[in-house]
């Protein structure tokens, strides 16, 4: 993905233009493009409809980003990473015989560190006005206590234990037939942005490359991201997550996984 | 990134969905899905097996059946399969055993299905607990030559610690990987392609075997139809399943029809060209029984612990059936001489004139020998009213291998090796001669032969299975039919007559008696062939080259007295009692 900066403001225009094409189908379109961050449930502001938010703080950015004092100038990152040392998955290895690591990449431990439950949700590398601090968040039964995720709804790698999850940090197959994968692209040609597409018989990423596209009508242009790692392009949070509701898809997905099936099958062609 | 492009293909219409993936299967259990099981509302069908977060292991959202499986036992079974199903295979049980409700979730609760009831899998598709009629599951294989792992072209995955899963076969997302038989298998199996992926069958191509090239209905008529219209496509699947398996060896049909039973449903006459069906059915048969399991094991031999073949104990129970004789993977329709084992013998294991197994056989004898020679347990032994029947022989022996051995047996039909009278030629049937060898099947074979008999010992209504008449005992009056067996090659105007060598010059001068007549054919003797000769041959065990020439053998039903026979050069002699009628060194 790119920088949330660069994502909004020049396409505004356009989007405003989409948004209109967009109720003109909106009978066809599940979920509506153009959604946002705000009352999503990152929307941590203590305006926001969402349940787990902050006692007072009205800004939604952030609690991920800053303009100044942020951890790196990379995404302007307002947070530390996962405490997190090491996962583990339960087992050594996918069905298909992939290693699952036991660090992970920097872009999934930015999601973990409140996710693992870690690092509290208000800890901030700038609180506000320069120096880092943490933001009051309200604790909310099962979800919060103490300004941290507890185990339950929204956890994921308690104790760094991600056994029963999609891996992360792992290498995107990018062979054909391996694992269900279907790629139109193999080994090499599979490099950072490279985006698997549900649908259509054009290519709707930053690359030009796409996967066979043999899925039935879906929210086109929403697709599964892949990122660069190390030795490899993978798969992290990121590429079935749009953090900021991008898509309006239950769960910050990508592709609608509550009614359908379009999620999994952008990758998996089962 | 703009949105323009994207919302203007979504008006596009559906594209038509690809054949062959999960949503056209019958494991989309989607409220979409095609079959009959399927969800009231759920719209997802990935999510009935698997879960991006809060599953359990890799992501699965199928809860533990937590039920003990009866694996598949088999006394060949060299690898031994993991006392619970794991990977894969777990998930496939959860709903295929029939213990979890197909719409219980890990993650999401119980989706609910549509019918109500108790949303378990039933019918044939509930495997149930007992999975010993199923190919075994969650193991790694140990080969010992028949099995290899598949090379990953084949596309019969192992798991990723080489274990055989229920994956290796299915792919619960494709169900018409296999168009003719569905079943969610990984590939077509025309010809047994995904079954030979594993199993190596050293005869199946290479013989080929019958069954591998047969254009034949895998079905007699009438009868359901299978996923492939030959034989020879049909592959593996004629005689085995790999599920709900009635026989060993997941063999189809079921137990209490016998162990011939699968073998009887095509060689019928129906669709193979061959009635064995009918020959198994006559009095004298090698058969096994019609229910029941017949004892065969396909671990037996002579280095069985659990199933000594030869039998090693009296007590043991004796069986036949077709596939001690013949290996269905192998056998095929090529003749041979005797004793050369013809096509239909191809890959069977036998006992060799030595005693030693062997495989595959190279002579036909081997096959009989395997419970004709050293077992312990042939009826003969055990006295009864089999006994009571035989001619009764000075010293019997019941091991034809002893009995037929030409390096040791004081004389023997010539089955392993040419006989020992060399002074036969001239009375016998042509092309016969004195270095002529014989098959076991030459006598023992149907009495009613036709172009739709098989050959062999199938069956006969003759006693002792045998191919002709053979009259026994101490009175019989000799006609062409009375010893039809023994005529068939020893031809009968020859055998009465003076070129017979056990004749007498005549009193008067002119052609010589013929001694065979004067026993068989006077009346005051009308003997039997059987009361001067042991139609086998007798062995080094109980007899001699000197006493026991000529398959000379006396019934002593019949013959008292000393009851000798002494070979000489060109005659003999014979001193016994018999019919009231003294021999003294009476010779020819």
């Amino acid at each position: 993905m790119s920088t949330w900066a660069t994502r909004t403001a020049p396409a505004a225009p356009l989007r405003r233009a989409a948004l209109l094409a967009a109720s003109v189908v909106a009978l066809f379109l599940p979920a509506a493009a153009g959604a946002q961050i705000r009352n999503s449930r990152h929307d941590l502001s203590s305006t926001s409809t969402a349940s787990v938010k902050a006692q007072s703080e009205t800004q939604i950015c952030k609690f991920c980003h800053t303009p100044h004092g942020a951890e790196s100038t990379r995404l302007l990152w307002n947070r530390g990473q996962t405490t997190q040392a090491a996962y583990t998955w339960g087992t050594p290895a996918t069905a298909a015989g992939t290693p699952l690591p036991s660090s992970l990449m920097a872009r999934s431990k930015m999601c973990l560190g409140c996710h693992d439950g870690s690092i509290s949700i208000g800890s901030l590398r700038n609180a506000g006005g320069g120096p880092a601090g943490t933001v009051a968040i309200t604790d909310v039964a099962g979800r919060v206590a103490g300004g941290r995720l507890v185990a339950g709804t929204y956890t994921v790698g308690v104790g760094g234990n991600m056994s029963g999850s999609h891996p992360v940090s792992i290498p995107y197959a990018g062979q054909n037939g391996y694992n269900g994968i279907n790629s139109a692209v193999t080994g090499a040609a599979v490099t950072a942005g490279y985006r698997t597409v549900l649908t259509g018989t054009t290519c709707q990423n930053r690359t030009g490359i796409c996967t066979n596209t043999t899925g039935t009508s879906g929210p086109n242009g929403v697709v599964i991201e892949l990122y660069q790692g190390t030795g490899g392009v993978g798969i992290e949070c990121n590429s079935c997550h749009e953090p900021h509701n991008e898509y309006g898809f239950q769960w910050l997905l990508r592709v609608d996984a509550a009614t359908s099936d379009n999620l999994c099958r952008s990758c998996h062609t089962k | 990134m703009t949105r323009l492009p994207a919302i203007a293909l979504v008006l596009l219409p559906a594209f038509a969905s690809g054949a062959g993936d999960i949503r056209q299967s019958r494991h989309n259990l989607s409220v979409s899905g095609p079959g009959s099981v399927k969800a009231l509302a759920e719209g997802r069908s990935c999510v009935f097996c698997h879960v991006a977060h809060s599953g359990v292991g890799a992501g699965e959202n199928r809860p533990d059946s937590g039920v003990q499986h009866r694996p598949y036992q088999s006394g060949t079974l060299s690898s031994e399969a993991a006392p619970r199903a794991t990977g894969a295979s777990r998930m496939c049980l959860s709903c295929h055993d029939g213990t979890v409700a197909v719409g219980r979730t890990v993650k999401f609760g119980e989706i609910r299905m549509r019918g109500g009831a108790s949303g378990r899998v039933e019918g044939k598709a509930n495997l149930g607990f007992d999975l010993s009629a199923s190919h075994p599951v969650s193991f790694r294989a140990r080969h010992t030559g028949r099995t290899r792992d598949p090379r990953r072209d084949e596309g019969v995955p192992l798991d990723r610690q080489g274990m055989v899963q229920c994956t290796s076969c299915h792919d619960p997302h494709v169900e018409d990987a296999d168009p003719q038989q569905k079943k969610f298998l990984v590939k077509a199996n025309r010809g047994a392609a995904l079954c030979l992926s594993c199993h190596q069958l050293p005869y199946w191509q290479s013989n080929p075997a019958s069954h591998q090239q047969s254009m034949a209905s895998p079905v007699p008529p009438g009868a359901a139809p299978e996923p492939y219209a030959t034989i020879a496509d049909n592959g593996c699947a004629n005689c085995h399943a790999m599920h709900g398996a009635g026989g060993q060896s997941l063999v189809r049909g079921e137990r209490n029809q016998g162990d011939d039973a699968v073998c009887l449903r095509c060689h019928d006459g129906r669709v193979a060209k061959l009635d064995v069906a009918s020959e198994v059915a006559k009095p004298f048969a090698h058969a096994a029984a019609r229910a029941g399991p017949s004892g065969h094991d396909a671990a037996e031999g002579p280095m069985s612990p659990s199933r000594p073949l030869p039998e090693t104990r009296p007590s043991q129970a004796r069986h036949a059936t077709c596939v001690d004789c013949h290996d269905p993977h192998a056998a095929a329709n090529r003749s041979a001489l005797a004793p050369r084992a013809p096509g239909s013998l191809s890959g069977v294991w036998g006992v060799d004139r030595n005693g030693m197994r062997v495989q595959p056989v190279n002579f036909e004898y081997e096959v009989c020998f395997k419970c004709h020679a050293d077992s312990a347990n042939q009826p003969q032994r055990q006295g009864g009213a089999l006994a009571g029947r035989l001619p009764k022989r000075a010293r019997p022996e019941v091991n034809l291998r002893l009995v037929f051995d030409p390096s040791s047996a004081a004389s023997f039909h010539p089955v392993v090796g040419p006989g020992r009278n060399a002074r036969m030629n001239g009375l016998l049937a042509a092309p016969l001669t004195s270095r002529s060898v014989v098959y076991c099947s030459d006598c023992h074979s149907s009495d009613t032969p036709s172009p739709r008999t098989p050959r062999g010992p199938h069956g006969s209504n003759v006693e002792h299975l045998l191919a002709a008449g053979y009259a026994t005992g101490g009175s019989v009056a000799e006609s062409p039919s009375a010893y039809a067996l023994c005529y068939r090659c020893h031809l009968r105007d020859k055998l009465l007559s003076g070129e017979s060598l056990f004749s007498r010059a005549a009193a008067a001068g002119g052609a010589r008696e013929s001694l065979h007549a004067r026993h068989l054919l006077v009346p005051r003797a009308a003997t039997s062939c059987s009361t001067c000769h042991n139609a086998h041959g007798v062995s080094a065990l109980s007899g001699t080259p000197g006493a026991n020439a000529h398959l000379i053998d006396f019934d002593r039903n019949v013959v008292g007295g000393a009851a000798q026979y002494s070979a000489g050069a060109t005659g003999g002699s014979c001193t016994l009692s018999c019919h009231g009628k003294e021999h003294v060194n009476l010779g020819y």
